[in-house]
């Protein structure tokens, strides 16, 4: 069984200017141990379908549907007592992406960190302290004993960040969600603490999800890839196959949008158009009005999820791959009449 | 250390403004119409009776020689003599010292805890009836004039329900009883507007710590509501509401001269009044000095407040 199982997840965000469906249906699955990377753009929902599982989203947005279950317990019936009690901080800790922000600019580093200790173990304060100590040390801030003393301000960014993630491994969490944890970083601090997760991931082994819409990261850290686009997981799978293999349409342009360093800009190929607002979603498959290989089913409902893996699972969320739907054109390496690039759906595969 | 060394050069710096306020207040008064010796005397003074009183006050020599005296006697703490009165200022101020202090000090423990309750209130209750009702009264309060909400309290209290006097002071260290009937309408005067806007402050300024990324982190790691309210919000939004009550010392005093004169309170605030209308130089002169002081004192506290909160803020 897996530790975490989030199930046709639906987040709405109940505005005056309409429903924001930000997360609409999603489903993905962490095992102990694992770490399942979250990619996608802005606004496709990833922070939304993360806070979800901690019952963090705030009003006007609510869970509307589906089903999160840690460790066999499903958290949307539990309440807000509960989940302060027995899940958050505890048993599923977050890293934001803007740690100066995150921390309380006027308490010291070591007051927030012994507090969390405080309020979610038996740990008196003073064993807190020690404890926060040992965590500081364990996530490489240089002279924890002094620096526990200091406010967020005194530290660099990059530490900051650090004293985040120490936060996070205060009382023993079994999983971890970073947030965008090094999207404010510059390139160097960021592997800095890429490395770090890595680390923890070992000494700790802590299950992870890690947000970010940079593919490059997702490299580094992580075992498994969703892909999100505009509320929809539309594809999932381990980092290599996804990388190697992509076969829905949206992650292959992704796929195709990162310049490498062999590459020119002329060569890249960026997705055509932009994202559709949440409040009215295409019909059918969200991706049909930027993708180059759409055709008239599309539109008919939302693309249920197949699983195309050879070993391991590889989830798509796209009709061209299912047997049983005729369509006009065999798609998809060619284009589409209402998208520009040509090729956009095909040169990743290869 | 670093916040030691801070207060001193805080209140070093107040120096120079001090100076400006006394070169300003001077000009000022001398610029004013009018002869004061005529105002004094009356109507038909003997001219030797005026001359007397023009040389012994310095009034017939160069207004620059006026000035530097001036200066001189501030540095000895000597404010000059009052021709009213015919007494020292600094006897004056400090005799009509404790009923202003006393009103004003009672309108801040009125207004403090009631705005800071109030607004935490409110932004516990974004948005819900409770939040409304205090807003709107918030409103109402701060659109009131102190004037108007002076007499209505007398129209009311004193001359339909004949509950409390409607003039007068009298010490709360000599009568206490009597002292608080006295009290009663002009601290609610002064503490109205007071109340209303620092609890729209605190209102709004817990409104926006309570949606802040670090308060989004203290829910993430499940520190209870409670103690977000108190511990992780109150002490960042006490920031804009410090500022805030130091600032508001000028208004207190401004209202002070209207709360006084119209509850008969023989206060500074009285003094100051009369003494601009008998152009009683030294004695405005002085309620200035005292009344800027004061003031600039509160801003300095204000600021040494503000960075003992905020670690943020650097001393040197």
């Amino acid at each position: 069984m897996s530790l975490l199982e989030v199930e046709d997840l639906r987040t709405y965000f109940f505005t005056a200017d309409g429903i924001v469906q930000a997360v609409d249906g999603v489903s993905f699955e962490v095992d102990t141990g694992e770490s399942l990377g979250i990619v996608g753009e802005s606004g496709a929902g990833k922070s939304v379908a993360v806070k979800s599982i901690m019952g963090l989203i705030r009003d006007p947005g609510r869970v509307v549907d589906g089903s999160i279950r840690f460790d066999g317990r499903e958290l949307t019936d539990l309440s807000e007592r509960e989940l302060r009690q027995e899940i958050r901080g505890n048993e599923i800790a977050i890293i934001f992406q803007d740690a100066m922000s995150a921390l309380n600019p006027v308490f010291t580093v070591g007051s927030q960190i012994e507090e969390v200790i405080v309020e979610n173990t038996d740990r008196s304060p003073k064993e807190a302290r020690s404890r926060a100590v040992e965590l500081l040390d364990d996530v490489g801030i240089p002279d924890p004993e002094q620096r526990i003393d200091e406010y967020p301000h005194q530290y660099s960014g990059g530490m900051q960040q650090r004293a985040m993630i120490a936060m996070a491994l205060a009382c023993d969490p079994r999983l971890i969600i970073a947030d965008e944890p090094t999207t404010a970083l510059d390139v160097t601090i960021q592997a800095g603490i890429l490395d770090l997760f890595d680390d923890i991931q070992e000494k700790y082994e802590t299950s992870m999800v890690y947000v970010t819409h940079d593919l490059g990261v997702v490299r580094e850290v992580c075992d498994r890839v969703g892909v999100m686009y505009l509320g929809n997981m539309v594809e999932c799978a381990p980092y290599d196959e996804l990388y190697r293999n992509p076969k829905h349409p949206y992650t292959q342009s992704l796929l195709n949008s990162v310049v490498t360093p062999d590459e020119t800009l002329d060569e890249i190929d960026p997705i055509g158009g932009t994202m559709p607002s949440a409040v009215s979603p295409p019909s059918g498959c969200r991706f049909r009005t930027r993708c180059p290989a759409a055709f008239d089913d599309c539109s008919k409902a939302t693309p249920p999820s197949y699983d195309v893996g050879e070993d391991d699972p590889h989830e798509v969320a796209c009709l061209l791959y299912d047997e049983t739907v005729s369509r006009a054109e065999p798609a998809l390496h060619e284009s589409n009449t209402d998208t520009d690039p040509a090729e956009s759906g095909g040169t990743a595969d290869d | 250390m670093g916040l030691f060394r801070y207060t001193l050069r805080r209140f070093a710096q107040l120096v120079p403004v001090l100076f400006g306020i006394v070169t300003l207040t001077f000009i000022m008064m001398h610029a004013l119409p009018g002869d004061p010796v005529r105002l004094y005397l009356g109507t038909e003074p003997g001219q030797e009776l005026a001359d007397d009183l023009i040389e012994s006050h310095g009034f017939d020599r160069p207004l620059y020689e006026q000035y530097f005296e001036h200066l001189w006697r501030l540095v000895q703490g000597d404010l000059g003599q009052s021709f009213v009165y015919n007494r020292p200022v600094t006897d004056l101020i400090w005799e009509r010292m404790e009923p202003t202090l006393v009103v004003m000090g009672l309108s801040y423990v009125v207004a403090l805890p009631v705005a800071i309750g109030l607004g935490i209130y409110g932004a516990a209750r974004h948005n819900e009836a409770g939040d409304h009702v205090s807003r709107f009264a918030g409103l109402a309060g701060i659109s009131t004039p102190n004037f108007w909400l002076a007499l209505m309290l007398i129209y009311v209290m004193t001359y339909h329900l004949g509950l409390l006097p409607a003039s007068g002071y009298t010490s709360p260290f000599v009568n206490p009883v009597e002292s608080a009937m006295l009290l009663v309408m002009p601290v609610l005067t002064l503490a109205t507007a007071q109340t209303a806007l620092l609890m729209r402050m605190t209102r709004s300024s817990m409104i926006e710590e309570l949606r802040s990324e670090h308060v989004e982190t203290a829910r993430a790691y499940g520190i209870p509501e409670r103690k977000i309210m108190v511990r992780h919000s109150f002490r960042n939004a006490l920031l804009p509401l410090i500022t805030i009550v130091g600032l508001q010392l000028s208004t207190l005093l401004g209202g002070s001269v209207i709360v006084e004169e119209i509850f008969a309170i023989p206060g500074l605030g009285r003094l100051f009044f009369d003494s601009i209308i008998d152009q009683d130089y030294s004695v405005a002169v002085g309620v200035t000095l005292f009344f800027s002081t004061l003031f600039l004192i509160g801003v300095v506290l204000t600021d040494i407040a503000y960075a003992y909160i905020d670690p943020r803020i650097k001393y040197d």
